[in-house]
């Protein structure tokens, strides 16, 4: 549906899009996901067409976009801060581009009513911009767009004005009106919440070029980069030794953690370095409350921090016979108690825990 | 169309369509026409201003001579420093009164009421100007309203001199007539000072006139300045307030550079004296300007 | 301490509105006396300056110069500053602030300055002198009042909105005359009001440029000098103070109502 080939974007002397080649599938919901200034922005601005790349092509739908402004492509595109006219009704701000299209005002008006009553807003057309909530200017914002059927509506930072509720719930009714309208969806977020919830597929991006992409689940599991491991969900990082290695299978010593053996995953073809670092993810880790309880290895620790979420507690553990730290989370389930600091404790793990990276 | 003409057409309309080329157009409009209309019209005046008149002919021989007339003839010095000696004291006058009155607004008025504050203010600016300066005649002259009271109460035998067709009378008259080009700026300024700073100052024991002078006033410098300028800059050249009450004796530059190019017929003079005295300004307001900026960063440090 | 300084504010607040008002105050007070002599004593109640004023036709020909020329001045102007404003606030090109330097150096120059530099201009050429001659100045000394004006609807004014408004496939055209125009009414009507006034009372620059017809200002300096029209001249002032005032209510009363349609809200109210 949208290809990218190596396309560049500079301002003065930054690079804001180092050579992005990237393919979206029709009807996918393709996330866009990094830190502020990453140029994930402006290369949702440049398929918009508010920007032009310096060097590089765009095809939409199999139509190269050179020369094409954004008045003319077939993406409509959902502002970070909604850009709702104000002078306008919610009806005349949802009809706007049927009217520019020069429709029929009994045709407009049924379908600016079918789009509203999709957003879930029917009965609200006559209501004057400045009336409504976050939350409703969002919907008309989606409204607005999607009645004019777009090949890819492109959303910016879409939930990032509302608070958290709102927020939680949006994401499942962005995630269904997508299958509901079958339209590709491509989202811009610095939030990896919304990316993992959302997404069929997810870019993460840094400094103008594509880190990884990949399913939200592959980007979680397999992080190809430290700085990917980083930015989705948390990570402890361990020194680690490479001990001996095959075609499918690594053999590392974790300082403090202990020895184990690991398939190769598949990005890792070339041979490991001796001495490298491996990521472990607080959920992996099991804090041992009871004796019986037996794991495929375990290591002591100490408690030296903690963190009470309600419904989780993270704690930090320093390894026993070795300064590095760990992070491990545990549900608090009924009758276990949270523990406190200086407490000495077992953690259990097994092979599967280990990312290398 | 040639296909160099055309090559260049289409480069032309490309151009246009670009951002900057948007920009250019749009700002080259305005542009254009103030380089017609302003630069232009300078720079001739400029040139003429070093010609000369020969009866109905200008002779476009270069000469100094209009110069040299304008800084050796007692009579254009008196009142070029005249011109300037009033326009200080307006100023001086002007910003000095309408402190208090930005202050006032800015600090003792409920915002929901500020507007109709500034509005009050600029109400009695919506009559003619020239008449404006004709009522200060009235109210100031032999059987004006200051005099004709003050006689038949009885305070006063003689109607009071230092106020009829003078200098004084001049100053009188400028100072309100650009009262509010003095009170909006201040007022601005006054408004965009954060009032956290004030209560934060307050917090750390500042009195009252420490607050005011170590950091009221500090904050309000740029409207002062600005306001500073806005009134000396076109009290220089004003022409009406001279003609009506000043008198043989309060007489300022733009009246004879007016005679000049009307009624003497000497253009060329009259050019000297407007270029000497664009000059004089330009120089007294970036000294001020300088010297504002001098103090700003002394004080900061 | 903390009083009398609030009573002390109050009070030279009060002697400071006396000053400002008191030519003001004078003017309905003259045009309706009695009498030819526009002094104290008052002399008694009387229509005749206003009916004079009704009979005068020097007066209505001056009048409608006046009002030709605002108008125009006004809308020329406006249109100056628009383009200026949006230029500097929306687009980034080489000069800029060079170019936007010149168009606002009439603000910082004595208005006798133009007046002369136009005249030399007219006079090199040969032009006649006419309506059109002080409009040409009157535009170039309202276009930096018109260009303040618009820079401060532009600079409020939230970009997506007109990228949102290409984005659903509007014109630039479209977009400017269904989104921009529409939130920066009120600095359009701002700017118009403002160079209509400006001109309407400018004297100096019509004093050099004027050539046969004369604009009001020009027409009232040339009654000054006889004492005997003064008392009409009075009720003319009136009568100008009057209009411009219901002018001013009435763009007040509009700008409210555009304010409360675009959903801005305005800090401050008139009334």
């Amino acid at each position: 549906m949208i290809e990218l080939n190596s396309v560049t974007k500079r301002f003065g002397r930054t690079v804001a899009l180092d050579s992005v080649t990237l393919t979206i599938q029709r009807g996918e919901f393709f996330s866009l996901l990094g830190p502020s200034g990453c140029g994930k922005s402006t290369l949702l601005r440049t398929i918009s067409g508010f920007e032009h790349p310096d060097e590089g092509d765009i095809y939409i739908d199999g139509q190269s976009m050179e020369g094409v402004e954004a008045n003319r492509r077939p993406t409509n595109l959902v502002f970070q801060n909604y850009a709702i006219f104000p002078h306008m009704t919610v009806g005349q701000n949802v009809g706007f581009g049927l009217r520019r299209k020069g429709l029929r005002k009994g045709e407009i008006k049924s379908q600016v009513n079918a789009a509203l009553e999709m957003v879930s807003l029917e009965g609200l057309e006559n209501r004057h911009a400045h009336t409504l909530s976050g939350g409703q200017r969002q919907r008309v914002a989606l409204a607005r767009a999607l009645i004019m059927r777009p090949k890819v509506l492109l959303l910016d930072e879409p939930l990032s004005a509302l608070d958290k509720k709102l927020r939680e719930q949006m994401q499942f009714e962005l995630r269904h009106l997508q299958r509901a309208v079958g339209i590709t969806f491509l989202l811009v977020t610095h939030d990896q919440e919304e990316a993992l919830t959302m997404s069929d597929r997810i870019a993460i991006m840094f400094n103008g070029r594509i880190a990884q992409l990949a399913s939200p689940e592959e980007i979680y599991a397999r992080p190809l980069s430290k700085q990917v491991a980083e930015f989705i969900g948390s990570m402890s990082f361990l020194r680690a030794e490479t001990l001996s290695q095959t075609i499918d299978a690594i053999t590392i010593r974790i300082e403090g953690l202990g020895t184990a053996t690991l398939p190769r995953p598949a990005q890792l073809s070339a041979a490991m370095k001796k001495n490298i670092t491996v990521g472990v993810r607080p959920e992996l880790l099991t804090i041992l409350f009871d004796p019986s309880e037996t794991f495929e290895f375990e290591t002591p620790g100490t408690i030296t921090g903690r963190v009470y979420y309600g419904d989780m507690t993270y704690y930090e553990v320093r390894l026993n016979n070795s300064s590095q730290v760990v992070t491990v989370s545990m549900r608090n389930t009924a009758g276990r108690s949270i523990l406190s600091e200086d407490s000495a404790v077992r953690i259990g793990w097994d092979s599967s825990s280990i990312t290398l990276i | 169309m040639g296909k160099e003409k055309l090559l260049k057409f289409v480069t032309t309309r490309q151009f246009i369509r670009t951002e900057q080329g948007r920009g250019l157009t749009l700002m080259g409009v305005p542009f254009i026409y103030a380089a017609l209309l302003l630069a232009a019209p300078l720079t001739a005046v400029f040139a003429l201003s070093f010609w000369s008149q020969d009866y109905l002919e200008i002779d476009r021989t270069f000469t100094l001579a209009n110069y040299h007339e304008v800084w050796s003839q007692p009579i254009y010095r008196v009142l070029m420093a005249r011109s300037l000696g009033v326009s200080t004291l307006v100023t001086l006058v002007t910003v000095t009164l309408a402190f208090p009155i930005a202050y006032f607004i800015s600090f003792h008025i409920h915002p929901s009421k500020k507007l109709l504050w500034i509005f009050l203010i600029t109400i009695p600016f919506w009559t003619s100007y020239l008449m404006r300066i004709f009522l200060w005649k009235v109210i100031l002259g032999y059987n004006g309203v200051i005099n004709g009271s003050l006689t038949r109460l009885g305070i006063i035998e003689e109607p009071l001199s230092f106020i009829l067709y003078n200098f004084n009378a001049v100053v009188i008259t400028l100072s309100h007539a650009w009262a509010p080009f003095a009170i909006l700026p201040i007022f601005v300024s006054l408004e965009k000072i954060d009032r956290s700073l004030l209560e934060a100052a307050t917090d750390l024991g500042d009195g009252p006139v420490r607050r005011f002078l170590c950091i009221t006033l500090p904050l309000a410098l740029p409207g002062i300045v600005a306001a500073c300028l806005i009134v000396f800059i076109p009290t220089v050249g004003d022409y009406v307030t001279p003609r009506l009450v000043g008198g043989p004796d309060g007489l300022m530059i733009a009246n004879i550079i007016e005679v000049q190019f009307k009624r003497a017929n000497n253009p060329p003079l009259g050019a000297a004296l407007a270029v000497s005295a664009m000059a004089i300004v330009a120089l007294a307001s970036l000294l001020f300007v300088r010297l504002n900026r001098k103090y700003l960063r002394s004080n900061s440090s | 301490m903390k009083w009398t300084l609030k009573y002390g504010l109050w009070a030279y607040v009060s002697l400071y509105l006396i000053f400002l008002y008191m030519p003001a105050l004078l003017l309905p007070i003259f045009a309706l006396n009695d009498s030819r002599i526009v002094a104290f004593p008052l002399q008694g109640l009387t229509w005749r300056w206003f009916a004079l004023l009704w009979e005068t036709e020097a007066l209505h020909d001056a009048l409608r110069n006046s009002l030709i020329i605002a108008s125009i001045t006004a809308f020329m102007s406006t249109i100056f500053g628009l383009m200026a404003a949006r230029a500097s606030s929306r687009y980034a090109f080489p000069m800029r602030k060079g170019m936007a330097a010149l168009v606002m150096i009439p603000l910082v120059l004595p208005e006798i300055i133009v007046g002369v530099s136009l005249l030399v201009v007219v006079m090199q050429f040969g032009f006649d002198l006419s309506l059109w001659t002080i409009i040409l100045g009157h535009v170039l000394i309202c276009t930096p009042f018109c260009v303040v004006v618009m820079s401060t609807a532009f600079n409020n004014f939230d970009r997506s909105l007109e990228e949102a408004a290409f984005d659903l496939g509007a014109t630039r055209g479209a977009t400017f005359r269904w989104v921009s125009l529409p939130l920066v009414l009120p600095g359009v009507i701002a700017s118009l009001l403002i160079s209509f006034t400006i001109s309407l009372d400018e004297f100096i620059i019509a004093f050099f440029l004027a050539g046969v017809d004369v604009t009001l200002p020009v027409y009232i300096w040339g009654l000054l000098r006889f004492p005997a029209r003064l008392p009409s001249v009075m009720a003319l002032g009136t009568f100008l103070l009057a209009a411009s005032l219901l002018l001013l209510i009435s763009a007040e009363v509009i700008r409210r109502y555009g304010a409360r349609r675009a959903g801005t809200s305005s800090n401050g109210h008139l009334f």
